[in-house]
């Protein structure tokens, strides 16, 4: 007969039975030691900057949702030949930088690039990728430079109304040529170029080109019939410039998009997605009801195609030219999206650290819900300057812009 | 678990059912509050914290008494388990709180003690759950809607300064590869009941949950696992439906 417990004993039973539950339940977690931040490993040895670059890929890199390199296979296929690196020397670095390359080359991250800074090499996926689909795609053609150089200012735009200048400002910490052009065509059309989003640095030779574009605007004469941006080869810049440029020209909010961050270490932990909007310029703006054409080609990149796309987006708004580059996902530094650009390797070489990350902080999405990374944005009318027609005095993608705007 | 462990459930289970001549069979109804606490490591994020948020917890306890100190329980249940996401330093006002909602259906033993009418009691078990529902409110840093005026400063105050915050309160929308719906875990709670009449009685209880199953799937390598502790008080009446509607038995 099974007797029944007393009082005393039934919560001695219970206490028991509760700390058998507890030690066996407790033991189900797994650990919870965190991949470490990857600037914080020590990066002393080959397989600990490997370690170091595979998580801050895993955690930092923004496109995982989109992008169809297996990181996992990654890690297991490149953690063995990274252990096999026992030495810092010249051979095992070239196997490194090759390594890391190889890694890296399927993303569709066309802003991404390694800088391995004990030999100054850098890699690029979508330099690889251009290359490798055309390899005269960064030089198949002397445009826009030439063009701009020599036939814009001096066939097509009115030369009383020419205001050109090239100023020398700092990019990513180099000195670098900023060059801006202005005047009208044919007396009725307003024409800017720039070849960097970096306007709050003009200064001397540059600033009255951006002075006259804007007076221009905001007193549009009756004459102007429409309105050309040329951005073919501007290779991007601030993203303040969006609002500047585009936002002097509407006089309410323009939504172009969306964007979205991580907000966790896990590959696939991101933000809702966030509007991308312009706004009227806070120091004034109006509402211009003329065309606005937007000039891209494919080295147009990052800014230069946000503002492609926003200018596209105008119900007056067309874009004329070829696919831009595919490098649209903003950038800021890591700290501010817990995502992006990364260095590894500062404990053991210094502040510069053995590898530079360069990547988009955030991705984009145009208001179409087509994601352009990687792909870049196609033209509403396709044109494309040619050798021959270069030498024969025309630019076949104005000419375009032209005809487009007398069309309407 | 090991083979002793396996007996000692065993006999203790033994013990129970071995003396069912006072069973009654309860159906009753409870609600609380609670603070969930999302176990995980973030280390490797700058500034950013993990907190616990308080939810809401409704259920439908059905509890079968063996004898005077020891009754079966379950208490199906709509459970949230929120946690928040806050950003430090220059980047406070950034945050992100999550509310998730759980079906959850702990089987618990309820070991009780005391007089006649006023009884405490200890709840242990294990549950199983479904995570039904997500809602992601918060305020993130929008990178393209910069703040025009603070760009030309030098020293923005914060990062809401530089960018305009983008507010969002929506439906949080799963991933078939993430998001692991399925939690299961162990339950332990103690509490204090007052029979009123033999017919209906009413508790107070706090409650442990926490789980054991990732709130991820295993879709990475190297993956940092996310738990869910929570913790709750209910109060509740539960109804001898033996008295209410004669014996089933």
């Amino acid at each position: 007969m099974i007797r029944i417990p007393s009082f005393k004993n039934k919560f001695l039973l219970l206490i028991a039975f509760s700390l058998v539950i507890a030690f066996s339940f407790s033991s189900c977690r797994k650990d919870l030691t965190a991949s470490n931040n990857a600037q914080n490993y020590p990066g002393d040895s080959y397989p600990d900057l490997f370690q170091a670059f595979w998580s801050g890929m895993n955690s930092n890199y923004v496109f995982w949702g989109i992008d169809s390199t297996d990181w996992d296979k990654m890690y297991t296929t490149y953690k063995p030949l990274f252990d096999n690196l026992k030495v810092f020397n010249n051979a095992n670095e070239t196997l490194a930088e090759q390594y890391f390359s190889e890694m890296t080359k399927g993303l569709v991250d066309s802003h991404y690039n390694l800088t391995f800074e004990l030999t100054g090499n850098s890699f690029s996926p979508s330099e690889n990728r251009l290359l490798n689909i055309n390899p005269n795609y960064f030089t198949d053609s002397t445009f826009p430079g030439a063009v701009l150089d020599s036939l814009i200012p001096k066939k097509y735009i009115d030369a009383a109304t020419l205001v050109q200048g090239v100023d020398t400002i700092t990019l990513d910490g180099s000195a670098t040529a900023f060059k801006a052009v202005s005047g009208t065509i044919n007396n009725s059309i307003l024409y800017l170029y720039f070849n960097n989003f970096a306007i709050s640095q003009a200064s001397v030779n540059t600033q009255p080109v951006f002075n006259y574009f804007f007076s221009m605007i905001h007193n549009l004469p009756n004459y102007i019939k429409g309105v050309v941006i040329d951005l073919r080869g501007n290779g991007g810049g601030e993203i303040a410039d969006l609002d500047y440029l585009v936002g002097q020209m509407i006089t309410s909010q323009l939504n172009i998009g969306y964007t979205r961050a991580k907000n966790g270490i896990g590959r696939l932990d991101y933000t809702p997605w966030a509007p991308a909007v312009v706004k009227p310029w806070v120091g004034g703006s109006v509402k211009i009801t003329v065309p606005i054409v937007a000039l891209a080609d494919h080295l147009s990149a990052s800014m230069a195609e946000l503002t492609t796309m926003a200018i596209k987006t105008l119900p007056n708004g067309k874009f004329i030219g070829t696919r831009t580059y595919g490098a649209n996902g903003p950038l800021a530094p890591s700290v501010y999206y817990n995502g992006g650009q990364f260095t590894i390797g500062t404990g053991a070489f210094g502040s510069t650290g053995y590898l530079f990350t360069y990547t988009s902080s955030t991705m984009f999405k145009y208001i179409n819900g087509e994601i352009y990374e990687g792909k870049g944005v196609p033209p509403d009318i396709y044109a494309r300057e040619t050798t021959a027609a270069y030498q024969s005095g025309s630019d076949l993608v104005v000419d375009a812009a032209i005809n487009y705007i007398k069309s309407h | 678990m090991s083979k002793q462990r396996t007996g000692f459930v065993c006999m203790v289970f033994l013990l129970l059912i071995s003396y069912t001549s006072k069973a009654q069979f309860y159906l009753g109804i409870e609600a609380g509050g609670n603070k969930n606490y999302l176990i995980t490591n973030n280390s490797a994020q700058s500034f950013t914290t993990y907190n616990s948020a308080s939810g809401i917890s409704i259920g439908i306890p059905v509890l079968y008494q063996f004898n005077e100190w020891f009754a079966l329980q379950a208490s199906p249940s709509y459970t949230q388990k929120n946690y928040q996401i806050n950003r430090t330093g220059f980047f406070q006002g950034i945050y992100q709180k999550n509310t998730n909602g759980y079906i959850q259906l702990p089987i618990m033993g309820n070991f009780s003690f005391g007089g006649e009418q006023l009884r405490g009691y200890a709840n242990l078990g294990l549950y199983g759950a479904y995570w039904l529902s997500g809602n992601v409110k918060g305020t993130e840093p929008n990178i393209l809607n910069p703040n025009d005026t603070a760009y030309s400063s030098s020293n923005p105050s914060s990062a809401l300064n530089e960018n305009y915050g983008y507010s969002y309160n929506e439906k949080y929308t799963f991933s078939n590869i993430k998001d692991n719906r399925l939690e299961l875990g162990w339950v332990a709670g103690m509490g204090i009941s007052y029979e009123v009449n033999s017919s209906y009685r009413f508790f107070i209880e706090g409650k442990y949950t926490g789980s054991f199953t990732d709130q991820q799937k295993k879709y990475q390598t190297n993956q940092v696992p996310r738990y869910n502790d929570t913790f709750g008080i209910s109060i509740g009446c539960l109804f001898s439906l033996d008295n209410l509607f004669g014996s089933f038995y």
